[in-house]
């Protein structure tokens, strides 16, 4: 059969295998690609070819989800050269990265129980500048240097940093309600 | 009132060329259903010409009852056996309700859902919408002069699976084939899209009679994206006359009120909340025990006794901005949806929030019947050529109960669908040999906080140390938003499935013992309706395989074109002479042996994507 889900998401968008990418450019592809296969495309044909149009854009929308994303478009990246970040299994973190997060997790729980959504807010501006750092070194390290065992451990913080910035998310909708 | 069409014997089997498709919009206040002529999505109307059908059901008997205008007007004088705003019951248990500060003493509690007491029996929310449907579905019959062979149905975009699944189970009952449940603000988004052709990102500003649907949506080259959606399920058009009316209890200090004079009450409040939508200022005569009593409110009253129900719009506002990472400034235009926001306060709040004019020039009433008539025109297959495309998003995380009652998300809400996700997890105990998973659906940590789907067990796990299974657990949501979950063992390939129902709808044998007893299909030959199916399908098939092979001709093989013919040949015999099991075997055929040349097909679109043509391009390839 000719149809290979296992091509890899930049050769499904035909894109280059490189960190920094043109997000705009995936989206339009991915929005070309959904209008060709979706199963609403599809409503009239084969339960054969219904079912292969619902796998198709799974497939796809999986592949846009992973590549928008810069942790796990890295992450993602990483894996193809043979790089497993071991986020699950491996907790260790450098010490200062641990003493930086301390210092965070504490501002943010005094925002949250002084019910400041303000300082959250701005908490959470912050941090957003700290992952849009990372992740500008994350091209450097992948695109630049090819040091895939540096971009691990970057991706590795990025990974913390993410979860971190979905809880300052989730404490200021709680006090928004 | 349109005359019904017979066709000539021996014609009448055929279904007609043009499927007739129709969009629900079951509304809490109102509800409506359109259809698209000629291309332009029209809302259907009574032998009155009036388009909205109050959702209002009055019983009379267990199984008589009266739905829409006059049911309406019956409301204060018959206030136990008349039902209003039965959506805001769907799926919902009795401390939902009450939670919601909504009394009810007619409600009584029941596994899944509430039910409520007329004098003639109780009856289940399912049943009451079942009842607007099936008025909905007549009007759309006489109208159309035929059976439906589709309908989209739209629900609130907050709606979680227990709430779609009691709209599904109220169809069903209603006789009405479902093909798709669509988000009542994408469903505006497509009406308005379509309309003035918008581009940009749109914000869907969606307030019914008793839900409140926040949705952002890029526009782009007829695909309609929808970015992130929120809302709050339990905050509509409602709860504003509920608060007219406590306003009046207070300052006329009203005591020991009856039911009557509540839906008395209650029905002042809307008229005068409607009139504040159009002067500053409104006032009615209510008949209250024996006196004749003077009510009234200005609009500077009503504004600022809205400001705890406006406020509480601010969080799902504030939410889907930040889901979609947009601000303001990145809106090209909020559209309002839902009778609701004619309230000019509400209007006030929308431009506030987007620091931009809302757009009204849809009827805020019909857009979403409109819009859900265009999407059933589709899933039809009436327009096959039609260039536009829905992605939506699941507005509700999925997820997993994990030790200790805590939720661990699987599929984040707004992913767009369909959507499959796999995480891995191991055992907690020695030698462990089961698992029991426990689906979930909300946004909280707690499990005890989120919706409870469904349970199943993973059997069978051989012996290990606590930690060395490895479990996968893949979440996977078709475009129907229907969840399928499976787990397997990945050292041993022991696995398990299920089909996620919540546990909480109707069972299909209640389905069958309510269809039964409402003898909808009694009349009906069953032989026949399975025949008609089958023919349906069959001629559906035969026509896209035929389009197919037009469209691209150059993808079949030598020998394929006669092959496919043949089986095309056979299924036409067996549409003249054949009973519907003869009909599905030859549809088999055709689908055998188009197998391999769907593939192709599927492999040329997405090669085509890929160079970057535009769609009306691609559109004369595959």
């Amino acid at each position: 059969m000719s149809i290979d889900f296992t091509r890899n998401y930049f050769e499904l968008f035909d894109l280059p295998q490189k960190f920094r990418l043109d997000i705009l450019r995936m989206s339009e592809v991915w929005r070309n690609i959904q209008n060709q296969i979706h199963p609403d495309k599809h409503v009239n044909g084969s339960q054969y070819e219904k079912r292969l149009a619902m796998q198709w854009a799974t497939y796809v929308n999986e592949g846009l989800v992973t590549l928008r994303d810069p942790v796990s478009r890295a992450r993602y990246l990483l894996s193809l050269h043979g790089f497993d970040t071991h986020e699950e299994t491996d907790t260790r973190m450098p010490a200062d990265f641990l003493m930086e997060q301390m210092s965070w997790h504490e501002a943010v729980y005094d925002a949250f129980h002084n019910k400041n959504i303000n300082m959250l807010n701005e908490l959470f501006n912050q941090l957003r500048e700290v992952i849009a750092a990372g992740e500008s070194k994350l091209g450097q390290l992948i695109d630049d240097e090819g040091n895939y065992s540096a971009a691990v451990t970057e991706v590795r913080k990025l990974c913390f940093l993410q979860s971190f910035s979905q809880d300052i998310t989730q404490s200021i909708e709680r006090l928004e309600q | 009132m349109a005359l019904m069409q017979i066709a000539e014997p021996g014609q009448s089997v055929l279904p007609h060329k043009r499927k007739l498709a129709v969009g629900i919009d079951l509304g809490t206040t109102n509800s409506l259903v359109a259809t698209v002529r000629s291309g332009e999505p029209v809302v259907l109307v009574d032998h009155n010409q009036e388009s909205l059908l109050p959702s209002v059901v009055r019983y009379f008997d267990k199984d008589a009852c009266l739905v829409g205008r006059e049911a309406l007007a019956s409301q204060d004088i018959d206030p136990y056996n008349t039902i209003l705003s039965v959506k805001r019951y769907m799926g919902r248990e009795l401390a939902d309700i009450e939670a919601l500060g909504i009394q009810n003493d007619r409600l009584s509690d029941a596994v899944g859902m509430v039910r409520i007491r007329t004098d003639y029996g109780e009856v289940s929310p399912v049943e009451v919408s079942a009842e607007i449907l099936r008025a909905l579905r007549l009007r759309a019959e006489v109208s159309l002069g035929g059976p439906l062979a589709g309908a989209v149905i739209t629900v609130p975009a907050y709606f979680d699976e227990a709430q779609r699944l009691a709209t599904r189970d109220a169809a069903k009952l209603a006789g009405i084939p479902v093909i798709r449940l669509l988000n009542e603000p994408t469903a505006a988004a497509v009406a308005y899209g379509l309309d003035v052709s918008a581009e940009g990102l749109y914000a869907i500003f969606d307030l019914g009679g008793g839900t409140f649907d926040i949705s952002l949506l890029r526009l782009q080259r007829g695909v309609f994206e929808v970015l992130a959606t929120s809302g709050d399920s339990t905050l509509g058009g409602d709860d504003f006359d509920r608060i007219i009316v406590n306003e009046w209890v207070r300052c006329n200090e009203f005591l020991g009120l009856s039911v009557h004079e509540q839906r008395t009450l209650l029905k002042a409040a809307r008229s005068v909340k409607e009139s504040l939508s159009q002067s500053a200022k409104a006032e009615i005569q209510v008949k209250i025990g024996n006196c004749v009593i003077d009510l009234g409110l200005d609009i500077t009253t009503f504004e600022s006794l809205s400001k705890p129900l406006l406020g509480r719009m601010q969080a799902p506002l504030k939410r889907v901005m930040r889901d979609a990472g947009l601000d303001w400034n990145d809106i090209s235009g909020v559209v309002m949806v839902g009778g609701a926001t004619r309230m000019p306060q509400v209007q006030h709040m929308a431009a506030e929030f987007f620091r931009s004019n809302p757009l009204t020039n849809l009827d805020p009433d019909k857009v979403v019947a409109l819009g859900a008539a265009m999407q059933a025109n589709n899933l039809v297959g009436n327009e096959p050529s039609e260039d536009w495309l829905l992605l939506d998003v699941i507005p509700l995380s999925l997820g997993l109960e994990t030790m200790g009652g805590l939720t661990e998300k699987i599929v984040p809400r707004n992913s767009t669908l369909p959507v499959s996700r796999a995480q891995d997890f191991t055992t907690f105990r020695d030698g462990q040999s089961a698992i029991s998973l426990h689906i979930v659906q909300g946004e909280r940590e707690l499990v005890s906080d989120c919706r409870s789907l469904a349970r199943f067990e993973l059997r069978g796990i051989p012996a290990m140390v606590a930690g060395a299974a490895r479990i996968r657990v893949t979440f996977e949501v078709d475009t129907d938003g229907l969840l399928n979950v499976s787990a397997y063992e990945l050292n041993t390939g022991v696995s398990a499935t299920v089909s996620v129902k919540p546990s909480y709808g109707l069972t299909d044998e209640e389905i069958s013992a309510l269809l039964e007893s409402s003898q909808l299909h009694a009349a009906e030959d069953k032989l026949l309706r399975s025949r008609r199916e089958a023919e349906v399908e069959a001629i559906r098939l035969k026509e896209a395989v035929e389009q197919a092979m037009n469209k691209s001709n150059e993808l079949l093989v030598p020998g394929e074109e006669k092959a496919i013919q043949n089986a095309l040949c056979l299924l036409d015999s067996a549409l003249k002479s054949e009973d519907a099991f003869g009909i599905r075997e030859k549809i088999d055929l055709v689908n055998q042996a188009t197998y391999s040349f769907a593939s192709r097909r599927m492999d040329a679109g997405i090669r085509f994507a890929l160079k970057g043509h535009c769609i009306s391009e691609m559109e004369n390839k595959l």
